[in-house]
């Protein structure tokens, strides 16, 4: 993988987080896929007036924006520039 | 004044803005460089980088078929939000790498990758057929669009062909004079004219229609089978297998569409991974787009359309009061749209041509002449697309079709070469040709598929078998050992 100890020079010391960015990525298109889908699956309880189906597709998305900025700032949030 | 002419104006007005934007956006920069025009010398900044990414999502399929989706299929629409919000998250992960390996070996597109890592000839050619059908597959839909949306809003008065023909014609030539930056600055006006149109159009269909997004969903829940807004039941558009089928090819098939793969060569792994970052944002931009079509339900009579992607003209025309400049916004939004993806495809095309198809067939070949193939390929790819759009052709239409769905087949290859040591040029080969046909087959020839699967997903699991299978069982050459450590490594 990516984070092996050959790429560290080119990367300076820099932290980086290649295996947990892609358990997320598995995680996230996991819960936008069915069978876990289905927990989301279904009309009511309308949220801001949106059908739970939805608003779960969109509340995903919206965590999934926060967890990339937060990757980013683990891997590059102490470099000058 | 009529609607229609005040229509004409707009979108004439807009398209002048394009194409001196598309034109100046190559100005001081060197015409006769294939680095340049392909990558543009590798350094795209990020706010011209995040309009590019975003404006290929923002095709005329959004624009047309996300509300014609929401409209007829309901919940199934939903899986556009998904596709657009898991697309670019690998890129994140291989983009960095594939910049790295590019910037070291001069690499402009994916084949030249391909062909380093599996030194085969045959395999680049395979891969870049299949991309320039696909491509033309798509842009013959983004013209089709482009056509659709000058008759309807100047009332029939300018004809199909000549619509097409002027706003797709600028595309070409400013893609010819300013290659990958003409594309990429004239998306970043286009995202921006197409995101303010849908929304507020969005906004004011939904309150003015329904007085509000819940009492919207009420209405969609009376006038639908109670399953139109899940997945999987019985009045359902799309099952649960197919729903998510669909999605997870999607997220593995997204960045495989060469004119994207070769974005992560126009610029740095900072850049990369900022603008990964941001798309999530794109897909939430889709949300008012999908209500465009939800709107509709109970508003405008199904059998009123020939097809659903006529539910947002039909809005237009029958709900907004024919006024002029509402015609003339949303002519430029929509010419927009379509217009973002048909620059980026072209010139992703271009580059397939002159680089995957003629230069291994043709080794050798100075730069000039290579970047001459390219212009040409331009206009040639242009004119096949402008003619099937405008005048179709069924037989064609069928292996486009297949071509399309096959671009997801370059995965295992790509993938394998960045991460798996092991493979060997005969299992890439053999495993891309089984996957495309496996694909073909059931994309287009047999009657039912497998679980209800989409068909890219069986070519994928075909694929993967044949690719890893052969790779194991025969031993590697030294060659294939070489590169395998040093891919992987870097």
């Amino acid at each position: 993988m990516a984070e092996s100890e050959g790429t560290t020079g080119d990367l300076g010391g820099r932290r980086v987080a290649t295996r947990a960015f892609v358990l997320f990525i598995i995680a996230i298109a996991l819960v936008m896929i069915f069978p876990i889908y289905g927990l989301g699956n279904r009309v009511e309880p309308y949220v801001f007036g949106i059908p739970f189906s939805m608003f779960w597709v969109v509340f995903w998305i919206i965590v999934e924006f926060f967890a990339v900025i937060a990757f980013f700032l683990y891997e590059h949030g102490g470099e000058t520039k | 004044m009529e609607p229609w002419v005040v229509a004409i104006v707009a979108m004439t007005v807009y398209l002048v803005f394009a194409f001196a934007l598309g034109l100046l956006a190559g100005r001081g920069r060197s015409f006769f460089s294939v680095s340049e025009y392909a990558v543009a010398d590798r350094g795209l900044g990020l706010f011209v980088m995040w309009f590019l990414m975003g404006g290929t999502i923002f095709s005329a399929f959004a624009f047309l078929g996300g509300p014609g989706w929401a409209y007829s299929k309901g919940a199934a629409a939903f899986y556009i939000l998904a596709y657009a919000a898991l697309g670019l998250l690998p890129w994140y992960i291989i983009g960095p790498k594939v910049a790295r390996l590019g910037a070291r070996h001069n690499y402009f597109t994916m084949g030249d990758l391909l062909a380093d890592r599996y030194q085969s000839r045959v395999l680049v050619v395979i891969v870049g057929v299949v991309s320039v059908l696909a491509f033309i597959q798509y842009l013959t839909l983004q013209i089709k669009g482009i056509a659709y949306v000058f008759n309807v809003l100047t009332e029939g008065h300018i004809p199909i062909w000549l619509g097409a023909l002027i706003a797709y014609g600028i595309v070409v030539i400013y893609v010819i004079t300013s290659g990958v930056r003409g594309a990429a600055w004239s998306d970043v006006l286009q995202a921006i004219l197409m995101l303010v149109v849908a929304w507020v159009l969005s906004a004011y269909l939904v309150s003015h229609l329904h007085g509000g997004i819940g009492p919207m969903f009420e209405s969609v829940a009376r006038e639908k089978p109670s399953d139109f807004l899940i997945i999987g039941g019985a009045g359902s558009a799309m099952s649960a297998a197919a729903y998510s089928s669909a999605i997870v090819v999607s997220m593995i098939g997204f960045m495989m569409w060469p004119h994207l793969f070769t974005k992560s060569y126009t610029t740095s792994e900072r850049r990369i991974k900022l603008t990964v970052m941001a798309y999530p944002l794109f897909a939430l931009f889709l949300v008012p787009v999908l209500f465009i079509g939800f709107a509709a339900i109970g508003v405008v009579p199904p059998d009123a359309l020939d097809s659903s992607d006529q539910v947002l003209p039909y809005l237009i025309t029958h709900e907004l009061g024919g006024s002029g400049l509402i015609y003339g916004l949303i002519g430029a939004g929509a010419l927009a749209a379509a217009m973002s993806s048909a620059d980026a495809i072209t010139h992703g095309a271009s580059v397939s041509v002159g680089r995957d198809v003629v230069a291994p067939l043709k080794p050798n070949m100075m730069d000039r002449t290579q970047l001459l193939v390219m212009r040409v390929a331009v206009v040639l790819v242009g004119a096949a697309a402008y003619y099937l759009a405008i005048f179709g052709a069924q037989g064609l239409i069928q292996l486009l079709l297949g071509a399309y769905g096959a671009i997801v087949q370059f995965a295992p290859s790509v993938y394998g070469a960045l991460f798996w040591r092991r493979g060997t040029r005969l299992g890439a080969v053999c495993g891309l040709l089984v996957g495309v046909g496996v694909n073909f087959y059931f994309q287009l020839l047999a009657d039912a598929k497998p679980f209800d699967l989409h068909a890219g997903l069986l070519g994928l699991i075909a694929n993967i078998v044949v690719f890893v299978g052969l790779s194991l069982l025969i031993r590697p050459s030294d060659e294939d050992a070489a590169h395998g450590a040093r891919f992987v490594n870097s």
